[in-house]
């Protein structure tokens, strides 16, 4: 990669990235209401709410808790921009766990019953997607030689022919790491209009307004590495995320919350068991 | 000089901890024991320095490890029949009997009327090359930093059990006599003499679970043994089948036969051996009953280096079974373990029984790294090796002082105690850190794992990726909420005041986080000393470290980008961040609070009612009492599956 390709790709991970993901959460809400039969708010509403927590005053806790706010916003952009850099898919996916168990210990800091219990859950969500995520990485490797998301653009022909079991693990991935239902179980969505959040109980202000953010980065993340599965050519990519992102939202629509274990084993035989399947067929075919 | 240099790493300890023995005095002993560690220590790098060689000593030793041998048997023996006598027939007994009569017995037949000469003897005795130095290396350097760490524990034990008599010396006889045979252990190439250490280990590991003498340290003493001796059995059918079908019984020359079919037997005794001293599934138990041992045994035995040499066995002897049946199937065997034990490890209280979980589970990674057995993946396996070895004998050590802080080894117990014990609270967090998240060495050892099982050409690299990323997904869960439990604060602004400092607990430990966290930071120059040479000795290196990034064959782990961005995230915001105490609000409990700085709540009538938080431990699902019953009966099938294997073939 040329000097500008690498400046190009740390602007497109640090400012543009947030843009997309603030929109998709505005589309998420107006989408969401249409579904229930309400008008909902104007898709920028997501980037009003945001500035709105950050020209608020600060009230916490703990210290311990804001460290790890901006600790959770920074490791999470550090995943975008290695991704944009197109390092090792891996890599990236270990790193976005760093980052999720930041979020966790920021919400177990507080001896607050429900933050307790929104982050040991959130720790279920982790052991529920973290393993998929991996075994894509793995099969992704297996079609393209290698871990470098460069390779993966390099290939030539897309992905999902070759890896289409996978998908639908990869959709309870995006599932849960997006907190919708029926595995919204560390913390409801906005649709559900709780006012007790789990894992974000006691963060209020800016401090919410950070982690919020860092959810957008999140999602953009996520939704990239799916939109891997349909390159070359940006745009197959980015269709196949957006349909991705409204099945969720569907999905999210017709469930209710389920409970952890269900989860588990949803992502575990389900998910992950497609995903074997899938590398078992990629040994014995080669694709 | 090459004589010398390993006759002080192997016998000097075996004198130290004899003159330990009868030096009553702890100011005496104490010194004796600083000493010795710094010898060990300096001996250490001397080898690094040297590098590989091999050595024979004059051919009297032989005769003399061929008594002692058997005098070590009947030593196990007689706590066999002692054992016996005092509580009669139970299944501990008999199987530490039976072991000794069998390993015995079969053991004289082929010294005494098999083998052509008694005793039979192995050209070269010793080989020292870069992984057995590694070894050492870990042996020496943590092992004598335990020991040190050890003077001030035993003697704040003993307080608080209120004993009359010290039993010091002994102790100290054990824990540094110990460190000798390690040496030899590692060392040794002829694979009587690499028995005669393993059993002295064996013993090492009996004698000090039961140094308190309780009922239960007692019963976990001698499973320790049988479990242990199982593995002493099976490196005696290695023997006697090696030489039948090699004619030799040195390692060099086993690892260079890679291709006969015949010599799979003899090598899946072996691995027996490692499994039942790395204790792996199903033989977990001895090592979870070991935890009643005090903590130092734990730190040095449990977890950094007993334990550390099944692994090191594997990983020593896998070049000569590489593409075979029996490497898929110990790759699945270490697989296994990894998973459950992290699993298991989610619903343990107690502090030192996550640890040996977690220690438990991570050998078996490595053997799975053994099993994968691709360059990548030893290079994984080695790696993990050294930096488990570090943070592990770390985390015991912070457990200890803890324990002796607040007299509780319970995990519920260490609830908000970064504000009570900043320091060494702070220091244990650091250490799960340094097991857990990337880029720490054990993280980038799990990457170069990953990656190597995914390259991995085999119908079974599936099932084997599956057990390990569920494994390591669970790790991260049983971890993270020990974390929490320390981090788990009511709401103050007030900030927390240092507890004293004391040199000799304190020193070990920090010297151990530094290494692991510098290791780790500096992972590209550490790797191309240290490791690759390891590495190099059986297979071709396929690791570089251009731009001070770890480069696999087929990915790349920007560790030190990493490592900035970490910093930023974690170091920088709580140095900058400032908190003003109107700021401070009580947490929400659904109810009005008492006041902001007491965890109280008003519930129905008025009246105050305590917070009370825990951890999630989901002991209904995830208990050993229901997990178990299927856990050891599938490692059981695991491990017969490989036997049937080898034989077949």
């Amino acid at each position: 990669m040329s000097l500008w390709q690498i400046i190009l790709a740390g602007i497109l991970a640090i400012v543009v990235a947030p843009f997309i993901g603030g929109l998709l959460r505005g589309v998420d809400r107006k989408l969401t209401a249409r579904m229930q039969g309400r008008r909902g708010p104007p898709i920028q509403q997501p980037f009003y709410d945001v500035l709105k927590l950050f020209s608020k005053q600060t009230i916490t806790t703990n210290r311990t808790q804001l460290v790890l706010a901006y600790s959770y916003l920074l490791l999470i952009i550090t995943t975008l921009v290695l991704f944009a850099l197109r390092q090792d898919l891996l890599m990236v996916i270990l790193v976005l766990g760093v980052g999720s168990v930041c979020l966790v210990l920021g919400s177990l800091s507080v001896r607050s019953p429900y933050s307790q219990f929104g982050g040991h859950r959130e720790l279920l969500q982790l052991l529920a997607y973290e393993p998929i995520l991996i075994l894509v990485a793995v099969a992704i490797y297996l079609k393209t030689g290698a871990f470098f998301i460069g390779n993966i653009f390099d290939q030539g022909e897309p992905l999902l022919p070759s890896l289409w079991v996978a998908y639908p693990a990869l959709l309870i991935t995006l599932i849960i790491v997006m907190r919708k239902s029926p595995f919204d179980i560390s913390a409801s969505e906005h649709a559900h209009q709780e006012i007790v959040r789990g894992v974000f109980t006691e963060y209020s202000g800016p401090y919410l307004g950070i982690i919020e953010l860092a959810h957008w980065y999140e999602i953009v993340l996520l939704l990239s590495i799916i939109s891997l599965l349909w390159v070359p050519g940006i745009w197959p990519g980015v269709l196949l995320a957006l349909f991705s992102f409204f099945v969720v939202l569907i999905i999210d629509n017709i469930t209710a919350r389920l409970t952890w274990s269900w989860m588990l084993r949803v992502s575990w035989f389900g998910g992950l068991g497609l995903v074997i399947l899938n590398l078992v067929g990629l040994h014995f075919f080669g694709g | 000089m090459e004589g010398t240099i390993l006759a002080i790493a192997i016998i000097f300890p075996f004198l130290a901890g004899f003159i330990c023995l009868g030096l009553k005095n702890s100011k005496a002993r104490a010194t004796l024991i600083i000493f010795t560690s710094i010898v060990l220590i300096a001996l250490s790098i001397l080898f690094l320095r040297h590098g590989a060689f091999h050595y024979t000593p004059p051919a009297e030793w032989d005769m003399a490890i061929l008594v002692l041998d058997y005098v070590l048997l009947a030593y196990f023996l007689y706590i066999g029949i002692a054992d016996f006598i005092s509580i009669g027939i139970n299944i501990r007994n008999v199987f530490t009997i039976g072991l000794v009569l069998l390993q015995g017995i079969f053991l004289a037949l082929f010294e005494f009327s098999w083998a052509p000469h008694v005793p039979l003897e192995v050209e070269p005795i010793f080989f020292v090359d870069q992984l057995s130095i590694i070894m050492c290396l870990i042996i020496c350097i943590i092992g004598s930093l335990i020991c040190i760490y050890g003077i001030k524990y035993m003697a704040d034990h003993e307080k608080h059990l209120g004993l009359g008599k010290t039993k010091q010396p002994r102790f100290f006889f054990y824990m540094i006599m110990f460190l000798g045979a390690m040496n030899g252990l590692v060392f040794a190439n002829s694979l009587l003499w690499l028995c005669f250490f393993w059993e002295v280990t064996t013993l090492c590991c009996y004698a000090l679970i039961r140094h308190d003498e309780t009922p239960e340290a007692i019963g976990s003493g001698i499973r320790a043994l049988w479990m242990n001796l199982i593995g002493g059995a099976g490196f005696v059918f290695a023997i006697i089948y090696a030489f039948n079908r090699l004619g030799t019984l040195s390692v060099a020359e086993i690892i260079e036969a890679h291709g006969v079919p015949l010599l799979l037997l003899p090598l899946a005794f072996l691995c027996l051996a490692a499994f039942t001293k790395s204790a792996q599934m199903p033989f977990q138990s001895w090592l979870l009953g070991a935890m009643v041992a005090p903590t130092p045994v734990s730190a040095l035995l449990h977890s950094s280096t007993m334990v550390n040499a099944g692994v090191y066995l594997v990983l020593r002897i896998a070049p000569a079974f590489a593409g075979t049946a029996l490497s898929t199937g110990v790759a699945m065997f270490g697989g296994f373990t990894f998973m459950t034990t992290a699993i298991l490890a989610i619903s343990q209280t107690e502090a030192k029984r996550v640890l040996a979980y977690s220690t438990i589970g991570n050998l078996g990674l490595i053997i799975l790294c053994a099993g994968v057995n691709t360059p990548l993946a030893i290079t994984a396996g080695i790696t993990l090796l050294v930096f488990h070895a570090i943070s592990k004998g770390l985390l015991f050590l912070c457990v200890g002082i803890i324990d002796h802080n607040i007299w509780s080894k319970n995990i519920e117990d260490m609830q908000g105690l970064v504000s009570k014990l900043p320091l060494i609270t702070t220091i244990t967090i650091a250490g799960i850190i340094s097991m857990l998240l990337a880029p720490f060495g054990v993280l980038i050892s799990k990457w170069a794992a990953i990656e190597a099982t995914g390259a991995l050409a085999s119908y079974w690299s599936p099932v084997i990726l599956a057990l390990l990323v569920v494994g390591s997904a669970a790790t991260t869960v049983f971890w993270i909420k020990w974390l929490g439990r320390f981090l788990s604060q009511v709401p103050s602004a007030a900030r927390a005041k240092m507890e004293s400092f004391s040199s000799i607990y304190h020193i070990p430990v920090l010297l151990l986080i530094v290494s692991a966290i510098g290791l780790s930071i500096f992972i590209a120059p550490f790797y191309e000393r240290i490791i690759c040479p390891a590495v190099g000795g059986c297979y071709t290196p396929v690791v570089t470290a251009q731009n001070w990034f770890f480069w696999g064959a087929i990915g790349c782990f920007a560790a030190w980008p990493i490592f900035a961005v970490l910093a930023l995230a974690l170091v920088v915001p709580s140095l900058v961040i400032r908190m003003r105490p109107e700021q401070v609000r009580p947490a929400y409990m659904c109810g009005e609070n008492v006041e902001a700085e007491t965890a109280e709540f008003r519930s129905v009538g008025d009246e105050r009612t305590p917070l009370e938080t825990g951890g999630f431990y989901l002991s209904g699902a995830l208990g050993e009492h229901n997990l178990n019953r299927w856990f050891n009966p599938t490692a059981l099938i695991i491990l017969i599956i490989l036997f049937a294997l080898v034989v077949v073939a």
